[in-house]
């Protein structure tokens, strides 16, 4: 299975206007304290990767406090395409 | 060497300036070109229409209210209400927030239409020097908000936004409705506003981290203005409630909207510019965000309804062409405390 982490680097480049230039902002960067994911953009955040991966998210998914960062969110898809869900 | 950008698209209204556009050997822009592969625009319109009523009807006769309408006196809003309440048989309570430049035509808008469509009706006004710290600051500090945000509104119509967000799930919670309606049309909010559910203990968690700083850039009562108190989500029952936009699950050319509600006794406002049919400050937003970004804030909206085919190319490229000029403004500018550069003038 292929990572999936460009794909969603990519998206995150074009919609919330994020450079990961490894120093002010890295894949790790918790990007709604970076001021770059507003509720907005996590709503377009999680229509893209229901879309593209065909996976979706639970109310435990969102709590977990995962989905804020570049690896967060990629490891998490990563995980649901691993068990297929 | 990179061929030229093309100063517009050249199917929909969308410009070279515009935050991460690319255009195809043809001029056409990225969002063209995928809605172009997107399917049918009218097959996911009925999907989203189906989820939303699918959601209304599971919501119906829980609390005090059905639905907290997000209520402007304006075309959009006052249309959602009267489809919400005739078609959708929602108990309703409309709520309008005052931000001090609420235009007379909107404020008489709000009670003709709340009282044709026999709707109760709550006007909230925020204290005035809040709201002329925040909309100064808003221009003054830039990248208040986050910086896809541009994409979508002014600075100014960003944070009034997002204030209004805030209160309408407050309203929610202390009324029990499970549903926040918005006149949002398409362009505006992502597709999805069109039904989306909201975690609220996730949503206070994303923006906690902001809170600090929108307390430090707007003062204190930035704290209830922009965040919901543990104590009063703790208050729900299940901690969810239900965004509905009804406009973006149909397909409206504005001339329709005007007939429905002018039969309601609406009357547009002649004081608030193009864009706006009830705030007397959007002009001012506008022509800042334009100053500052080199693109008009209404243009993915306004390309959005193009590509629909809600409106003609001309008429929007007109509109988005034609930028208000900060010098007729004054009385404005006055009331939050701004110099015409965008500067904050002295007490
Ligand atoms: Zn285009």
């Amino acid at each position: 299975m292929s990572d999936c982490t460009p794909q969603i680097a990519r998206f995150m480049q074009s919609q919330f206007l994020v450079t990961f230039d490894g120093q002010r902002v890295t894949p790790t960067t918790n990007l709604f304290e970076s001021g770059h994911l507003d509720s907005f953009g996590f709503v377009e955040l999680i229509t893209f990767l229901e879309r593209e991966f065909a996976v979706t998210f639970s109310d435990e998914d969102l709590l977990s406090n995962r989905l804020n960062s570049l690896a967060g969110v990629a490891a998490v898809v990563q995980e649901k395409l691993r068990h297929g869900r | 060497m990179a061929a030229e950008l093309p100063v517009t698209c050249t199917r929909c209204v969308l410009p070279a300036t515009f935050p991460g556009i690319t255009f195809d050997a043809a001029g056409v822009c990225g969002y063209c070109q995928d809605a172009a592969t997107a399917g049918s625009v009218a097959v996911a319109r009925q999907q989203l229409r189906a989820r939303m009523e699918a959601v209304i009807a599971a919501s119906r006769g829980q609390g005090a209210y059905d639905c907290i309408v997000a209520f402007s006196g304006g075309k959009d809003s006052s249309y959602t209400l009267q489809s919400l309440v005739r078609t959708y048989q929602l108990r309703c309570l409309a709520v309008t927030i005052d931000n001090g430049f609420l235009s007379e035509q909107a404020r008489t808008n709000c009670t003709t239409v709340t009282s044709a469509l026999g709707v109760d009706f709550l006007m909230f006004r925020p204290a005035p020097t809040f709201m002329a710290r925040m909309y100064r600051t808003s221009v003054t500090a830039g990248g208040v908000q986050s910086p896809a945000a541009i994409k979508r509104a002014s600075a100014i119509c960003n944070s009034c936004i997002s204030m209004i967000n805030t209160l309408m799930v407050t309203f929610a919670i202390q009324h029990e409705a499970p549903l926040i309606a918005g006149g949002y049309i398409g362009g505006q909010v992502p597709k999805d506003m069109a039904v989306l559910d909201l975690n609220l203990i996730q949503q206070e968690r994303m923006r906690a981290p902001q809170q600090e700083r929108y307390t430090q850039l707007f003062g204190p009562a930035a704290g209830h203005f922009f965040f919901i108190r543990q104590s009063l989500l703790q208050q729900h029952p299940n901690g969810h409630v239900t965004v509905i936009n009804p406009m973006l699950t149909v397909a409206l050319r504005e001339e329709e909207i005007l007939t429905t509600i002018q039969a309601l006794g609406w009357q547009p406002s002649q004081d608030t510019g193009r864009h706006s049919s009830n705030c007397r400050l959007n002009d001012v937003g506008i022509a800042f965000h334009y100053r500052q970004h080199g693109f008009h804030p209404y243009v993915l909206e306004l390309a959005e309804q193009v590509r629909a085919g809600l409106m003609d190319r001309a008429e929007a490229l007109d509109r988005v062409q034609h930028i208000p000029d900060l010098a007729t403004l004054t009385p404005q500018l006055a009331q939050i405390g701004l110099r015409p550069d965008g500067t904050a003038a002295p007490d």
